[in-house]
């Protein structure tokens, strides 16, 4: 009964960020945050769904996503820095990582979306199993 | 390991991230099985993805694509929680970060190929708005 006097008090605010929304996102942010802290990487994949969820088009919610994941990244790329990083290996991989960027977002549009996420994923669960082998 | 190899592996992982589907969660394992230790390979995954992704958030701002709405609640409780958890994992065994990172991925292949199966309509919906 309170809560619907409420939700009426404020129809248009109930409308744009509902409250259910605002913590859905906060917890979808802790979420990710700590995946990203945790692994090293792969916060982007639980913020999307939860933009997505929260109803934003796909190209801004992968837009989003990315603005989650960078100052997560920078956060947690610091500390795993004073642990020691070889610039030795890090400086090939960054190139590599660079160049292989710009690859993929060229040939983006040329590929079948679908088709090539199913194959992302079964390459995703082998890297899985081999993972969880010794 | 060589210059090359690792240069190959990162073009690998990086395409992927710039075909926006978290090349990320592939650069990782691609590093490990070719034996750079797991903590490391964490590290560089983080490092190497900053200045690509810097550059492309500056293009997506441009373009308007940024919700500011949903960044600061998304972003905020992200980066206090990574931190966190960047500290927890430099006092975590690399075997259980290891075997923690597999468990994670295998749940997410699984979790893209099922809405894949049952959300053909729902996506090819939500590609048009």
């Amino acid at each position: 009964m309170k809560t619907r006097k409420k939700a009426n008090f404020f129809p248009r605010f109930h409308k744009l960020f509902a409250v259910k929304k605002i913590f859905s996102l906060l917890f979808a942010g802790g979420a990710a945050g700590a995946v990203n802290g945790l692994f090293g990487g792969g916060g982007g994949m639980i913020a999307l769904p939860a933009l997505e969820r929260a109803g934003y088009p796909v190209r801004a919610a992968h837009a989003t996503a990315l603005a989650v994941v960078l100052p997560a990244s920078l956060v947690s790329a610091a500390v795993y820095f004073f642990g020691g990083v070889p610039l030795a290996v890090l400086l090939p991989v960054s190139l590599g990582v660079t160049a292989g960027g710009l690859l993929g977002a060229a040939l983006l549009p040329r590929l079948r979306e679908g088709l090539l996420s199913v194959l992302f994923s079964l390459l995703m669960f082998a890297a899985g199993i081999r993972m969880l082998l010794p | 390991m060589s210059f090359l190899i690792l240069l190959l592996l990162g073009v690998c992982g990086g395409a992927l991230g710039g075909m926006g589907m978290g090349g990320g969660t592939l650069l990782i394992p691609l590093l490990t099985l070719a034996g750079v230790p797991q903590k490391l390979a964490q590290a560089l995954n983080l490092l190497s993805f900053l200045p690509m992704s810097a550059a492309a958030l500056a293009v997506h701002a441009k373009n308007g694509l940024l919700k500011k709405d949903a960044l600061l609640p998304l972003a905020l409780p992200a980066a206090l929680f990574s931190a966190l958890f960047a500290l927890l994992a430099a006092f975590l065994p690399a075997r259980a970060l290891r075997t923690g990172f597999a468990v994670f991925l295998l749940f997410l292949s699984l979790a893209r190929i099922r809405s894949f199966l049952r959300g053909g309509e729902k996506g090819r919906a939500a590609q048009k708005k």
